[in-house]
């Protein structure tokens, strides 16, 4: 083996395969040349059930490669009953046009578009997500994105009809939950919202069987789901896929109500639901753990998935938080489990469970009952819609109940959960979701305001009406960040959306009519608009379009703050709580850190009445008839590079600006000096009028609206200095000079 | 006898008068016809070469069929797609000609370099294809670790040039598949019997006598890749052939040379591909590629296929 060969790699080392098995489920992803060191029919060897391809890494494929390739997709459609490929890179997307039965009877679930600046002469390439994007596949068009580094418009750099000609032939994908779950679990891949929903199967009998698909979050239905239970139940969580810090509450929460009327077994818990859910108060009363997964890697051949583990079998291993040994599925090689300290911590929690063999012979009887439906249909070729319930002796489906449920809870609301759980392209950071590794406790304001958000169901963007009380004299305001990449960072956007919530809170708080007209009304449309649209590229789940609005609405939250800071004069820094939470999550092979940071602010009602007198007191130029107000740093929503400036409230009849500015508009410079506030605007208008008094001119100011930017003002006239007048009297004509026949005058403007 | 006459059946005037210009410049005598019929009243058993515009396409077959001693030279500005199937199965239809649009002339040093060379000229070498003053390298390969060595020596070579990644790729691609042909399928023995192409996984080491070139040169406006073996057996059916059955979406036919597919990768890499074969002395197989053309453009664009050989 030649010295830089990992275990997964072919013989040239041009290639790398690794594997990642779950139960029935394989991801095969591909690194590097397929050519003639591509041995694709030993490949296939050992793959069955369904087979997950990755293919973004794949850099080159040679002729003969696809020949290896063709051989090993042959292969393998014998063994499998599913097919799918995901993140198919350009040069895959090129073989799967050019050669017939390259993919055989695979499915693509996504793709990388690639995209071109020409400005920055950069190839950069775009996930696309199949289901998602139907249309245009169908339509055979990409849309034009911003660039990343220079903001002009990138192409997608194909010739569409060639590239789409297989994507377009393609049928309407739709992902098999237990894949999706393995995507969204094992490999951390985006899936659609609706292949992660959670659904609920049950079979009554002598004792209760459940089996949960999907993920558990805060929209987890605890109540609808203990309705009814009693006696034994087994519930089977094999299919769940992420189970977040919301998720792990609920289900807390929800075996603490049912475990009071009966007992509970749980079986086959996936590794992530392990890590969250073992704790003392979620397995405390009648709650016990038949069996679980636990993470494993081999240190010999590489092989990666997760080991079964039968509580009592190991319970004495368990007991002390330590792992079992495994023997490697592939190459039989003994090892123990590569799972955390965290996760081994929990399994003290167990204990030995005293399920009756005739009740987990009926768990394994009704586990085969609900899943025998949806293998047939996967054998004959298509998949279950996610939302049917099979149906079948006494198969009681919950799922359509608590897809509506869980739909009803996504469309009325908890987006910023969703968004939470966004991820699109790797490069691009987005509050993915990921394990809490903090140790911060949750304060009591950040709880109450989190209960909140649950219980009225509020969007994302628009969550920030519930950002803002009164209490005990002083205003507090909260401001989140996503999840950022730097500690510093989210901090500091955190602190800035709760500056900008309080600016805006201060603004609306406003009575006055005319000063309403003139300030918030100029700007509080754009802002709800942006908010609301980065809610819809939540909802829809448009990766791409949810990171320009985020990218729009921290920008302007910037310069609102950064307008705050640089033109009041009576803003004091307020007090401020903060709350953190330090992420870990896995993106494709590595795991990262991200932070998430909330930021509380306290600021006593006569101080913020004094930070707004400065904005609200109006300064009337007597000499132009006109009165004007502060920049006000909310304005920076439609103005994001302007921080001064004199808003016009009112122009008498009279005034020279009468015909050419109106309230509400912005005046920023006058004869390209800046116009910081009323009283600047009064001496640079003042001094200009002088000095056009002795040549004429326009006096010009720069005057901006959401809307336009024009140059406003009004002519002044130049004023003749009085000056001797010759008169020269008839009769006395080629008479010159100042003699005794001439007289020299001065003009009297009386005369 | 040579070659000493050029006859140009072109409808659109202002390409006709271009083209005219161009084919004088070869000092070879120019008839030029509008008109189909016009054109047989001129033809004669003499060598000649027939350009024409792919739109007479089914003229040009005819003629060609009926003159043997002509040889054909087609321009579209169309895809060449269509036009590989024709060129496979009409003799001495060697040469497709792409153009930028209906009413641009084929490129100017394409077409002379083309007439001049079936005029009795030799080949003129990489130089020809580029700008006075390029860059580039030769290698001989003899191995696949060389192989490879070569094939990174070409992405060194396109990163140099700030190419873009893909294009850095697909050259990559284009100059394993010219050295796999060289390496693997062109050596004989001395019965004629091909040598290694029947494990293309085999670790070989050629001969100095059946080593592989390879040259790759570039002007900063085109790149050159070129392979060539001292074994002259490429036939003209697995060019032409090869191209058609590879955009027929690489159906396997073990009997016309394979699917196609290494064809496939040639033509969809080149603006323009130079295949020459002197049997028993070499093939060389050459490869033209625009730079400033982004992918998307180069997708569309009408590829040049030009085969130099008898068979």
């Amino acid at each position: 083996m030649a010295p830089d060969e990992s275990p997964e790699t072919g013989p040239g080392g041009k290639l790398k395969v690794t594997k990642i098995v779950e139960g029935d489920i394989m991801c095969l992803r591909f690194i590097g040349t397929i050519d003639e060191d591509f041995h694709g029919k030993s490949i296939a060897e050992g793959v069955k059930g369904t087979l997950i391809v990755d293919l973004a890494e794949v850099k080159r494929i040679s002729s003969f490669g696809i020949r290896e390739w063709v051989d090993f997709i042959k292969a393998v459609e014998q063994n499998t009953h599913s097919i799918y490929f995901i993140e198919c890179s350009p040069k895959i997307i090129d073989q799967f046009n050019m050669v017939a039965n390259f993919g055989g009877r695979g499915k693509i679930l996504s793709f990388y578009a690639p995209y071109r600046c020409d400005y920055c002469d950069d190839d950069r390439r775009r996930l696309v997500q199949v289901d998602e994007s139907q249309e245009l596949i169908k339509n055979m068009s990409l849309p034009d994105v911003p660039c990343d580094s220079c903001g002009n418009p990138e192409y997608f750099d194909e010739d569409p009809t060639s590239f789409f000609t297989y994507l377009a032939s393609q049928d309407a994908v739709e992902t098999d939950p237990a894949v999706a779950n393995f995507l969204a679990a094992k490999l951390d891949y985006r899936v659609s919202d609706a292949a992660r929903r959670l659904r609920a199967d049950k079979v009554v009998e002598e004792a209760t069987f459940i089996r949960l698909a999907g993920d558990i979050d805060i929209n987890f239905p605890r109540e609808k789901l203990s309705e009814g239970l009693e006696g034994e139940v087994v519930i089977d969580l094999s299919a769940v896929g992420r189970v977040d810090d919301e998720g792990a509450v609920e289900w807390t929460a929800f075996s603490q109500l049912v475990s009071r009327e009966c007992k509970v077994y749980l079986r086959d818990c996936q590794p992530g639901f392990v890590e969250k859910v073992f704790t003392a108060d979620a397995l405390a009363g009648r709650v016990e753990v038949l069996s679980f997964f636990m993470p494993f890697k081999c240190p010999s051949c590489g092989y990666s998935g997760a080991q079964r583990v039968e509580t009592l079998e190991h319970y004495d291993v368990l007991k002390f938080a330590t792992s079992p040994e495994f023997n490697c599925p592939e190459c039989g090689t003994v090892g123990p489990s590569i799972a955390s300290e965290e996760f081994l911590a929990t399994l003290s929690n167990l204990v030995p469970p005293t399920a009756s063999k005739a009740l987990i012979e009926f768990a394994e009887r009704a586990n085969d009952k609900l899943l025998k439906p949806a293998a047939a249909a996967q054998q004959a070729g298509y998949v279950l819609p996610v939302a049917a319930a099979p149906a079948t002796g006494r198969a009681v489906g919950l799922a359509t109940v608590v897809a509506v449920l869980v739909s009803l809870a996504v469309v009325g609301g908890v987006g910023w959960w969703i968004y939470s759980r966004l991820k699109t392209e790797k490069d691009i950071i987005y509050d993915e979701g990921g394990r809490i590794v903090s140790k911060e406790k949750k304060p009591p304001w950040f709880v109450s305001w989190e209960k909140t958000l649950s219980e009225k169901k509020i969007e994302f963007g628009l969550a920030d009406e519930l950002n803002v009380s009164t209490e005990g004299g002083k205003i507090y305001v909260i401001g989140y960040s996503f999840a950022a990449a730097e500690r510093e960072e989210a901090e500091a956007r955190a602190r800035e959306a709760a500056l900008e919530r309080l600016v805006h809170h201060l603004a609306d708080s406003m009575k006055d009519r005319l000063w309403r007209q003139a300030v918030l009304e100029q700007y509080a449309q754009e802002r709800r608009r942006l908010l609301r649209d980065l809610a819809a590229a939540v909802q829809k789940k448009d990766g791409l379009a949810t990171n320009r609005a985020r990218k729009v609405v921290w920008d302007r939250r910037i310069a609102v703050t950064s307008a705050l800071q640089a033109g009041s004069r009576a803003f004091k820094k307020p007090a401020e709580e903060v709350y953190f939470q330090q992420l870990e999550l896995q993106q494709g092979s590595s795991r990262v850190t991200r932070y998430r940071f909330w930021v509380r602010l306290a600021v006593p009602v006569a101080e913020a009445a004094k930070l707004m007198a400065q904005y609200v007191e109006p300064v009337k130029i007597e000499s132009q008839k006109v009165s004007l107000l502060d920049f006000f740093p909310g304005l920076a929503w439609v103005y994001d590079d302007v921080k001064h400036g004199a808003i016009v409230l009112g122009v008498e009849d009279g005034s020279p600006w009468k015909d050419s500015v109106t309230p509400g508009n912005l005046l920023v410079t006058c004869a390209e000096i800046p116009i910081k506030g009323p009283d600047k605007f009064k001496e640079v208008v003042d001094e200009r009028i002088d000095f056009l008094k002795t040549k004429g001119g326009k006096v010009e100011c720069l005057s901006k609206s959401p809307r336009e930017s024009r140059q406003v003002g009004y002519a002044v006239a130049k004023v003749e200095e009085p000056r001797p007048r010759v008169i020269t009297r008839p009769g006395t004509p080629g008479m010159t000079g100042t003699g005794p026949s001439n007289v020299n005058t001065w003009d009297d403007p009386t005369q | 006898m040579g070659m000493s006459r050029i006859y140009v059946l072109e409808r659109n005037k202002l390409v006709q008068r271009k083209v005219l210009r161009i084919l004088t410049c070869t000092g070879a005598e120019v008839i030029q016809s509008e008109d189909p019929a016009e054109l047989s009243r001129h033809l004669d058993s003499s060598p000649a070469v027939l350009c024409a515009d792919a739109v007479d396409i089914a003229t040009v077959s005819d003629v060609l069929q009926s003159h043997p001693m002509l040889r054909g030279l087609v321009w579209t500005a169309s895809k060449t797609d269509p036009l590989l199937g024709e060129a496979e199965h009409t003799e001495r239809l060697d040469f497709l000609l792409g153009r930028d649009g209906k009413d641009a002339a084929p490129r100017e040093w394409e077409l002379l370099y083309l007439v001049r060379r079936l005029l009795g000229g030799e080949s003129p070498g990489l130089g020809a294809l580029l700008a006075w003053g390029y860059t580039g390298f030769k290698e001989l390969v003899h191995n696949p670790t060389q192989r490879d060595a070569c094939v990174e020596g070409v992405v060194r070579f396109c990163q140099k040039l700030n190419m873009p990644g893909r294009v850095q790729e697909m050259f990559a691609e284009l100059s394993h598949e010219l050295l796999m042909n060289a390496m693997y399928d062109a050596p004989v023995d001395s019965s004629g019997r091909p040598k290694y192409s029947q494990d293309r996984k085999a670790q070989i080491t050629l001969e100095p006598e059946e080593a592989a070139t390879i040259r790759c040169a570039s002007d900063g406006m085109r790149m050159v890749i070129s392979v060539s073996d001292p074994f002259g057996r490429l036939p003209r059916r697995a060019v032409f052939g090869g191209m058609a059955r590879g955009l027929r979406g690489g159906e396997m036919d073990q009997r016309n040379g394979g699917a196609g597919l290494g064809m496939m990768y040639i033509y969809r890499a080149s603006a323009i591909a130079i295949f020459e074969v002197m049997p028993g002395v070499r093939t060389q197989v050459t490869s033209v590629y625009e730079i400033d053309t982004n992918q998307r453009e180069f997708r569309n664009l009408p590829r040049s296929v030009h085969f130099f050989g008898d068979r």
